[in-house]
């Protein structure tokens, strides 16, 4: 079953001006944050969403939340759409739909002890009969991610825990509600390399255990190998190109994933001898200007003549892969 | 041990301890080791190992509740008694530094020309400013940025670029040590590969040294002939870039190696290391990573293992490899 389906979201965020020029100027410059994105997840399954900074994957996420008003397109959550929700609503359905952010220390109130803002959302939502049922859902949420002995944890305030510790504090906030969707924002992108893992590891375990759909953003390939099922790559505000995570890794299509892989560090001496490098010049253009046609056209090496006059069409290869590229069509 | 190779830089029992109204926190505890003409030497390790201060204290650019023992040679001469006026001359022309985020270490308001003026009149007084910008746009070549963004301001650069010119920048006076602190972490993958490369050319080019610091074994696997692995103040294994990898002995080093994401499609095991570092603060002897090993023997919580020789060039802090344990204590 489908759970979430976006169709065409578009997201420009107006670029400000000073209030001289505007009075002279009758152009309105935006910044084409995302530019008709659509996918599918099933329930139970995990995608990633993989780009580098600007590519839009973070408002993808956020516009799914509702978190930002999308400028068109539409969002379906379990077969119903919530593109046009009114604020009331779409509170009582975040109950279904929660996002851990990139920064624990940014997203924890540091006045709050931790164990009030695990309880939060259960306020927010009246789960639980009274307070005291309330701190014991949270005592077993905290104990669930490994924050032991939670009733300890229950009255630090983040400052007092690491890094690793508070990233856990938000997953257990998330999870609280006993959300279906979770999106994932550069969630374990801060974290060091054991601790990344462990985190990465209570993700996967929790996903199983609730039976959670995870949207996975991230910049980091390596990591979505290990939660993903399938890949969704992004530039500037595109989808390029979408497949099975085995797909991507194993038979890029796209030149910018093929890209985008080989210049992934190789820790392995003997592999990253073999590898080959393909790295394109330059950097991703500005998306308050994004170039006509393909965004990828510029630093592209195998652009013809048309990639400059339309952007591709995402077009289904095989099954369950799909590609924006004039070279497969 | 390594006769033949010119040592550009020695340390001997280096410590930086941090003192606080607590007691010291010992950010680099007794570091031991050299690095190479030409060579790049490669410093990993988690957040709060020590690494960065390490770096910086390589220049002397740490706060004042820092304090250095021990010994480090730069070229033969001692850094530790020396003044803040002697190290200014050695800055930028002896030693010099490529930090993490160039938008913080750059002059918001000075141009990318006078950056360039400022770090060569201060050593080379007699240069005149055209002389100066030359050598600037010289410099800037090397990089890729053409001379005439000399006039720009670094915030009309993108983080790439800005990356670029602070490489110009620490390698136009052809420096014999440049520390890369995490040169690359905030730039995106395919910048970051750009970099990486820029960084291997230059280098071969001015034929200076390196240590490279960064969390991303990725990253130094590319770049450094030799690895050494921090953790919690200690260097735990120092080696060349293979043994790191397919011969590490220190369990740390096991363990770390194991915890990181490659795209091996035919490895979906992903292992960790359980529990966190320990807190630096009046921590005693003993091994740092006790807590954490898999090999824990009695004399590691009573001990801090010493620096042990297992061949040429492979250093390793660990009791499972001292030869002078008594039986007891390893039980």
């Amino acid at each position: 079953m489908t759970l979430l389906k976006v169709e065409n979201l578009v997201k420009h965020f107006p670029v400000r001006i000073n209030f001289v020029k505007a009075l002279f100027t009758r152009e309105r410059k935006k910044v084409h944050a995302v530019n008709g994105v659509s996918f599918e997840i099933e329930e139970g399954q995990t995608l990633g969403l993989v780009g580098e900074s600007g590519s839009g994957k973070t408002t993808t996420g956020r516009l799914i939340l509702r978190l930002e008003e999308p400028t068109a397109g539409r969002i379906f959550f379990a077969g119903k759409e919530i593109t046009s929700l009114g604020t009331e609503e779409m509170r009582r359905l975040r109950r279904e739909m929660q996002i851990i952010f990139q920064d624990p220390l940014a997203s924890l109130n540091p006045y709050m002890r931790i164990g009030e803002a695990v309880r939060h959302p259960l306020v927010i939502h009246s789960i639980g009969e009274n307070k005291r049922r309330q701190r014991e859902m949270v005592i077993e949420m905290l104990e669930r991610v490994n924050l032991r002995p939670a009733e300890e944890f229950y009255n630090r305030f983040p400052r007092q825990i690491s890094g690793g510790q508070r990233q856990r504090v938000v997953i257990a906030r998330a999870l609280i509600t006993r959300p279906k969707f979770v999106v994932a924002d550069e969630a374990v992108a801060m974290l060091d390399v054991s601790v990344r893992s462990q985190l990465l590891k209570l993700m996967m375990d929790l996903k199983h255990e609730f039976n959670l759909t995870y949207l996975f953003i991230t910049h980091d390939l390596a990591t979505t190998k290990y939660i993903c099922d399938r890949i969704a790559v992004m530039y500037l505000g595109r989808i390029v190109e979408e497949g099975s995570f085995k797909d991507i890794y194993t038979d890029p299509k796209h030149p910018y994933t093929r890209a985008l892989i080989s210049a992934v560090p190789e820790p392995d001496p003997k592999v990253a001898e073999k590898k080959k490098k393909l790295i394109p010049a330059g950097e991703v253009p500005n998306p308050i200007d994004p170039p006509s046609g393909c965004p990828f056209h510029p630093r592209c090496p195998y652009a013809k003549e048309v990639c400059k006059t339309a952007p591709p069409k995402l077009k289904e290869l095989e099954s369950g892969r799909r590609v924006a590229c004039y070279l497969y069509s | 041990m390594s006769a033949g190779k010119d040592v550009v830089c020695r340390m001997e029992n280096f410590r930086v301890y941090y003192m606080t109204f607590d007691g010291p926190v010992k950010a680099v505890d007794g570091v031991s080791m050299e690095v190479y003409k030409e060579e790049t030497v490669g410093l990993v390790g988690e957040s709060g190992c020590g690494k960065s201060t390490l770096g910086s204290a390589l220049l002397k650019i740490l706060p004042r509740t820092a304090r250095m023992e021990g010994r480090v040679y730069l070229e033969g001469e001692d850094l530790i008694p020396k003044s803040e006026k002697e190290m200014q001359k050695l800055r930028g022309a002896k030693i010099s530094m490529i930090f993490q985020d160039p938008m913080t270490s750059l002059n918001p308001i000075m141009k990318v020309k006078d950056h360039f003026i400022e770090t060569i009149k201060t050593h080379k007084p007699e240069v005149s400013e055209d002389q100066a910008l030359e050598m600037a746009s010289k410099a800037l070549a090397e990089v890729g940025i053409s001379e005439s963004r000399l006039n720009d301001y670094p915030f009309q650069f993108s983080g790439g670029m800005r990356q670029r010119m602070m490489i110009a920048l620490s390698i136009v006076l052809r420096p014999t040590l440049v520390i890369a602190d995490e040169p690359t972490t905030s730039l995106d993958v395919i910048v970051q590969a750009q970099i990486l490369q820029l960084m291997k050319e230059i280098q071969s080019h001015i034929r200076s040294s390196m240590i490279l610091i960064t969390h991303d074994l990725g990253v130094v696997a590319e770049m450094a002939h030799r690895i050494g692995v921090m953790y919690a103040g200690h260097l735990v294994e120092l080696a060349p870039r293979d043994t790191i990898y397919y011969k590490p002995l220190h369990p740390y080093t096991q363990a770390l190696l194991e915890s990181i994401p490659n795209t091996d499609i035919n490895d979906m095991e992903l292992s960790y290391i359980d529990g966190y570092p320990p807190s630096l603060l009046n921590i005693g002897e003993g091994c740092r990573f006790v807590d954490r090993c898999p090999k824990t023997m009695k004399v590691c919580r009573d001990r801090t293992p010493p620096d042990v020789e297992i061949e040429e060039d492979h250093m390793v802090k660990c009791w499972l490899y001292a030869d002078n344990v008594e039986e007891v204590e390893r039980s």
